[in-house]
């Protein structure tokens, strides 16, 4: 049972690296760093638990024995970060449904009209935010009020039409 | 180090490959039933085929099995985000807009090509589909309270977090 439950530190420890960090600091292009922080304290935390167990013959005996049981804690931690990573632009940007299911229940029985949700969710916090957070991540560019996709942007934006092309879908959104 | 030892890496990799060309079949061969059953029989089938793997490495020790599982469950979790990011990410709907025009765009004309009215508007639609919310008369109402469990977990990280609020 070594190898999910070191797998589970490993992540813990990331997970904690990163809470510390946005306490003290929080990056505008965060989903990088996110991405950057969990994975270099994953290896950091893997390489020095990999010395314990070939140092210490008390620790050892808890921590998986052979490479290939490392290697499957290591992938499975950065398995879970990845599940982290993608969960995190829903806590950051928090997402429109979300907010839509949110206000509605607060509400209570009678519910919502649709003109308040219009008025409540503005064309700068749905659209322009976004295009904001994509300057700051570098995929677009602002100059002279037009806002362009850089390299960067151009490449997965690439990506995501081909991605639907094969699934046959349209633009989505 | 023994070749052998990395038995369940091959393992991992057969089944989430497994699972995305089921995804993709589906997709193709059932369009109008949607991209979410798509995904679920996508891991249906891997889980299946994991499941099988499994059985025939038996003598494996049970933590590497159990790690497999988590391995197969984050990928599907991975998966299943792209796949939704694909289709409702406003990030990628807009950088789908910017990449046919390469000058760039103003802000009125992004906002005539996706605009918040659109954006409420696809919401509404998605989460009548599936029965999260419900109308009465002229008013939306609470249905099922998945998604927003959903919502009240992220509110609880963000919470974990300290995120800052937002501007509306």
């Amino acid at each position: 049972m070594s190898v999910p439950i070191v797998s589970g530190a490993l992540f813990c420890f990331a997970f904690a690296v990163h809470w510390v960090t946005w306490q003290a600091w929080r990056p505008k292009a965060s989903g990088q760093v996110l991405v950057s922080l969990l994975v270099v304290s994953i290896i950091i935390a893997a390489g020095v638990l990999i010395s314990l167990s070939l140092t210490s013959t008390a620790v050892g005996g808890w921590l998986p024995a052979r490479a290939g049981e490392w290697l499957q804690a290591i992938v499975l931690a950065l398995a879970i970060s990845a599940s982290y990573v993608m969960t995190y632009p829903a806590v950051e940007c928090e997402s429109p449904t979300l907010v839509i299911v949110d206000a509605i229940a607060r509400r209570g029985p009678e519910g919502l009209e649709l003109n308040d949700l219009y008025r409540d969710l503005s064309d700068d916090f749905l659209v322009m935010a976004r295009v904001n957070d994509l300057c700051n991540e570098s995929l677009a560019i602002e100059t002279d009020g037009r806002f362009a996709l850089t390299q960067r942007g151009r490449f997965l934006a690439r990506v995501f039409m081909s991605w639907r092309t094969l699934l046959r879908l349209g633009r989505g959104g | 180090m023994r070749i052998a030892e990395f038995w369940w890496l091959m393992s991992a990799v057969v089944v989430c490959v497994f699972e995305i060309l089921v995804h993709i079949l589906w997709v193709r061969l059932f369009p109008s039933r949607g991209l979410y059953r798509a995904l679920l029989a996508g891991f249906l089938a891997g889980g299946a085929l994991f499941a099988a793997m499994s059985w025939a490495t038996f003598d494996r020790p049970f933590g590497q099995h159990l790690a497999n599982l988590g391995i197969y469950i984050c990928f599907s979790y991975v998966y299943f985000h792209w796949n939704n990011m694909s289709e409702t990410a406003r990030r990628v709907r807009l950088t789908i807009e910017l990449l046919d025009h390469e000058k760039g765009l103003t802000r009125e004309e992004i906002l005539t090509r996706y605009n918040g009215r659109e954006i409420v508007d696809l919401r509404i639609r998605r989460l009548l589909g599936s029965r999260q919310i419900e109308w009465r008369g002229n008013r939306v109402c609470r249905g099922n309270p998945s998604v927003l469990m959903m919502a009240t977990i992220m509110g609880r990280l963000r919470q974990i977090l300290r995120a800052p609020p937002f501007d509306r």
